[in-house]
Parts: C-alpha cells; structure tokens; sequence
C-alpha cells in the first residue's frame, strides 16, 4: 500500500497540493487525471522527493517512500548535449528482468547511434521511456508517457505497462487523453485543485467523462455569449 | 535603405547586443569579481606589452589569437542561424571577430609590429570564410565513444568542439620535447575542457548520485584521472628533457588540474537543472587565464575553495532529503 497522509506543496504561498489522505493498492497500474494545474506533476514531483516535503508523507509498504523506489519519467524530457541515444542509456541501471533495454531499441525502432538532439519529440520520449522502464524499481511514475509517441509505440507502451503490472510493480499514469488510462488503469484518480476527488475503478470508467465534463457545454456557452 | 547604411546599422546592433550581454554577465559574476577581471585584463596588457619585444614574438601571439578566434567559431552554435538567417554573415562575423581581437592587434600597432596585426585581421577574415563543417570530428568518430558514459559533459564537449582537443593533444606530444610548446597546448586542452562543464544535466542524471559531496568527489574524481592519463606523459618527457623548468611545468600542470577542478565546482554552484550555466562564466575565464599569468596563480585554489561550499549549498537544495 502506498499512502499519502498531510501532503501539502505550495509554490509562494499558493497551495498547489493538500492530500489528507488517500491510498494506492501496489502492484497495480493507477491513472491520474486532472485538468491542468490541479497538481498533477506536482504530485508525482512531490512523491519522488523532487521537491521538498514530510518525510512521513508518503509511505510505501509503512515506510518511508524514497527517490529510490521510484523511476520517474517527467512529462519534458531534457538531454545532455551531443550525446547518443546509447550513451545516455548507459547512464542509467539496466537491472530490470523484464527488459533488455537492447529489445526495446529494436521493439521502438530507435536509432542507438544517433545524436538525441537529432530526434523528434517522439523518438526522445521512447528514449527516456526506456531509461526509466528498464530499470529494476517497485514504483514507475509516468507522467504523460503517451506524449508525442505514435499509434504503434502507443500500443507498445501499453504492452510494457502490463508486463510491469503483472510482474507486480506499481505504475502511476497521467494523461490527458483518457482512452489510454482507461485500457490500462486498474483505478483512475481524479486529482482536482490539489486533492483527490474521486476514484473510479474499472466498471465506473464510463462517468469519467460526465465527471469532467458535465458543466462544460453550460460554461462554453455562457462565455461564448459574452 | 542602402547596403552601407544597412551594414552599419546591423554592426551597432551586434554591438549593441555584445554589450548587453556583458554587462547581464558582469552584473551576475558581482563587483567584487568584476574588480578582479578588470585588475586582470589590464595586467595582461600590461604584460603582453612589454613581452613581445622581438618580431616572432608577436608572430607566435598572432598565431595564439588566431587558434583562439578558431576554437570559438568552431565551438559557437549560433553559425548555422547566422549563415542563414542573417545578411551578409562573413561580414558579421569578421566584424565580430577582429573586435574580439582588437585590444591586441592595437596592442601590436603599438609596439609597431604591423605585420603581426595584420596577420590576426587576415585570420579572422579567413576563420570567418570556413563553414562549420564536422572536419576535425570526422577525422575523429570514436573520440566521443572513448569517454566513460558518467562523463557526459566531456562526450558532448568534445563532439560539440568538433573533436578539437584531440588536435591539441597530437600537438602537445609531437611538441613534448620542445621548452615550453607543449605547456601551451595543455593550457589549450585545459581551457577546452572547463568549457565543456556549462550546462545543467536533468535531475535524473543529478540523482544517479548518493549527495551532493559524493556528486562532487565523483566529478572531480574521474576528470582529474581522465585528464592526468591524457596529458601526463608529454609533461613528464618535458621535464625528463628539460629538468632546468620543472617547477614550471609542475607549477603548469598544477594550475591546469586545479582549472578543472574549479570548472565543475564553478557549475554546481550555479546549477540548475536543464539550462545553459552563464552565471559562472567571467568567473571560469579569469580562472582559465590562471595558468598563464605568475601573479593569478592563488585564483583558483581561492575560488576552489569558496566555490565547494557554494556548489554544496547548491546541490542540497536538490538533494534535501539525503542531508539531514
């Protein structure tokens, strides 16, 4: 169990995320949604101590959640410089069994060779996905994975995430487009001005939208008639 | 507009440019620095005037500015903007680089050595004629590829600079019995390599590492021993065959470790993550000019020193869960 107990990050004095409390179940694949600024990245930056908070506030199986746990990949993925795609894995542990990170290259069809800076945003996101997944964690954190990446890889994606899950790893998942959570999601979480606001398991995916969206055709009207 | 007018204007513009940017620079590198740069700068003429005394010496310091005039247009990634989104970029270019090189070739005319000046005006113009063109990384694929993966900034350094330390490196050991040549190439190797510690690597890449000591102790650690097993032997040939110098290359090679040292302590002072590093740079500089200058030499054991503490403080702040 991961749990989240007094999770409060504020930017300049403006609370960004206040979590009283709320579990995750391990071993499972968790989607996050949310509109934009409801504390998404933050929640994930926050979990893996990219930003300061109680050490007490996250816990994973009662102890401390430590960076190490995770494998996180950021929605913007930087790179060094004039460097191959080959280098920059080398960077990275490769201990997942799951994963030859040789295998994904082929499976994602990346250049290994070729400078990162000569790739498309797609390309760059495989590249990082495979730094991340490739390494031995109980904890993957993947902030909008999809981003960028092109039918096929998208399936892929998918594909890898359940080898994960069924290996027994913890997998959170944001998104913007829904379709993707809903296919590979055990739970999906709706995190609204800093909180989770809901939960929805499998059979209740389909309020998603109306969760979302219910007030959204009254309000476009309404401002359109301005 | 005519082509004169236009011409002009986009010179004062450059310019213009130029000058905000060093002052944006000298206002983050702090008086206190920019003290030191200015006492700095004009020692340096000082000294380079009543230096060059003979005509050859103001050959070899023609030819020292026109290796410098090289290694920056062979290192500046604006080029391919300039050439083509800029009118008349042989021009701009040149104009850019004889400014650059100005103070010394007034410094030359001064002293009456007119062909030297000119020979610095000639380099420019011809350095500003070549294209950037992979020429000297072709000649050097695997170079990159030799380097461990951790040290990344030396991978893309070295690609980045189109592989122009390897140059240095051949010269200084075919120049290894030569007094004093192959002490100036290291300078060379010493000063291309502190550039290449300039820009801040994701977090990710921060967190392979246990704290921010072991970050330090780990940078430093495996530059110095890469740096040593690159340039050890052609100064220890140097010293084998001119034992009446040793202290100056002892003294040299010292300096130049300690240059590296301060080029990665200068980048985690002012870390942060995914940017361009600027904010040490004028400081990097006056370090790198260390070597060089008798009177500079406690510069870098000083910002050594200063600039541990500052990149510890630094880093904790990414590292704030593994320090206390």
């Amino acid at each position: 169990m991961i749990r989240i107990i007094n999770l409060k990050i504020s930017f300049d004095k403006h609370q960004v995320l206040d979590i009283e409390k709320y579990n995750f179940t391990t071993g499972k694949v968790h989607g996050i949604i949310g509109l934009n600024g409801a504390g998404k990245t933050t929640f994930f930056n926050a979990v893996c101590k990219f930003l300061k908070r109680d050490a007490q506030a996250v816990l994973i199986n009662n102890k401390p959640f430590e960076r190490h746990d995770a494998a996180y990949l950021e929605t913007t993925n930087y790179f060094y410089e004039n460097i191959t795609a080959q280098e920059y894995l080398s960077l990275f542990p490769s201990d997942n069994l799951l994963f030859n990170k040789n295998n994904l290259i082929e499976l994602l069809q990346l250049k290994s060779c070729g400078l990162i800076e000569t790739f498309s945003t797609g390309m760059r996101k495989k590249l990082a996905l495979i730094a991340i997944i490739c390494q031995e964690k109980p904890v993957y954190i993947l902030d909008e994975p999809f981003n960028g990446l092109d039918l096929e890889s998208n399936k892929i994606l998918e594909m890898l995430i359940q080898k994960l899950a069924e290996s027994g790893k913890t997998i959170f998942l944001s998104s913007h487009i829904l379709s993707p959570l809903t296919t590979s999601c055990a739970e999906i979480h709706l995190l609204r001005n800093g909180n989770f606001e809901k939960r929805f398991q499998p059979e209740q995916f389909n309020e998603i939208e109306n969760e979302l969206f219910s007030n959204l055709t009254e309000k476009v009207n309404s401002i359109l008639k301005k | 507009m005519n082509k004169q007018s236009s011409a002009f204007e986009m010179i004062s513009n450059l310019l213009f440019i130029r000058l905000q940017q060093l002052k944006r620079e000298l206002i983050s590198t702090g008086w206190f620095y920019s003290l030191i740069i200015l006492i700095i700068t004009g020692l340096l003429g000082f000294l380079l005037y009543h230096a060059v005394q003979k005509q050859i010496h103001s050959f070899y310091l023609a030819a020292l500015i026109i290796v410098a005039v090289y290694t920056i247009h062979n290192s500046r990634n604006d080029l391919q903007f300039i050439r083509q989104q800029l009118r008349n970029p042989f021009f701009l270019l040149t104009t850019e680089y004889i400014l650059l090189a100005l103070p010394v070739i007034f410094l030359l005319l001064l002293k009456g050595f007119f062909a030297a000046g000119c020979t610095i005006i000639t380099g420019c113009v011809l350095v500003a004629l070549i294209a950037p063109k992979n020429s000297v990384y072709l000649l050097f694929p695997k170079l990159a590829s030799w380097i461990p993966s951790e040290m990344f900034e030396w991978m893309s350094g070295i690609r980045k600079t189109k592989g122009v330390v390897a140059v240095f490196i051949i010269v200084m050991y075919a120049t290894s019995f030569l007094k004093f040549i192959p002490l100036i190439f290291l300078w060379l190797i010493t000063i291309t390599i502190a550039g290449f510690y300039q820009f801040g690597e994701p977090l990710t890449l921060l967190y392979l590492h246990e704290n921010a000591k072991r970050l330090l102790s780990n940078k430093i650690k495996s530059a110095l021993s890469l740096f040593v097993k690159i340039s050890i032997i052609p100064v220890l040939v140097n010293i084998f065959l001119h034992p009446d110098i040793w202290w100056v290359d002892l003294m040299v090679y010292t300096l130049c470790l300690l240059v590296i040292t301060c080029a990665i302590l200068i980048k985690y002072a002012v870390y942060r993550p995914n940017e361009r590093l600027t904010a040490g740079s004028i400081l990097l500089s006056v370090v790198c000019i260390s070597p060089t200058l008798p009177f500079t030499i406690p510069i870098p054991v000083v910002v050594a020193a200063m600039k541990y503490k500052s990149a510890i403080q630094n880093l904790e702040n990414y590292f704030h869960d593994q320090n206390h």
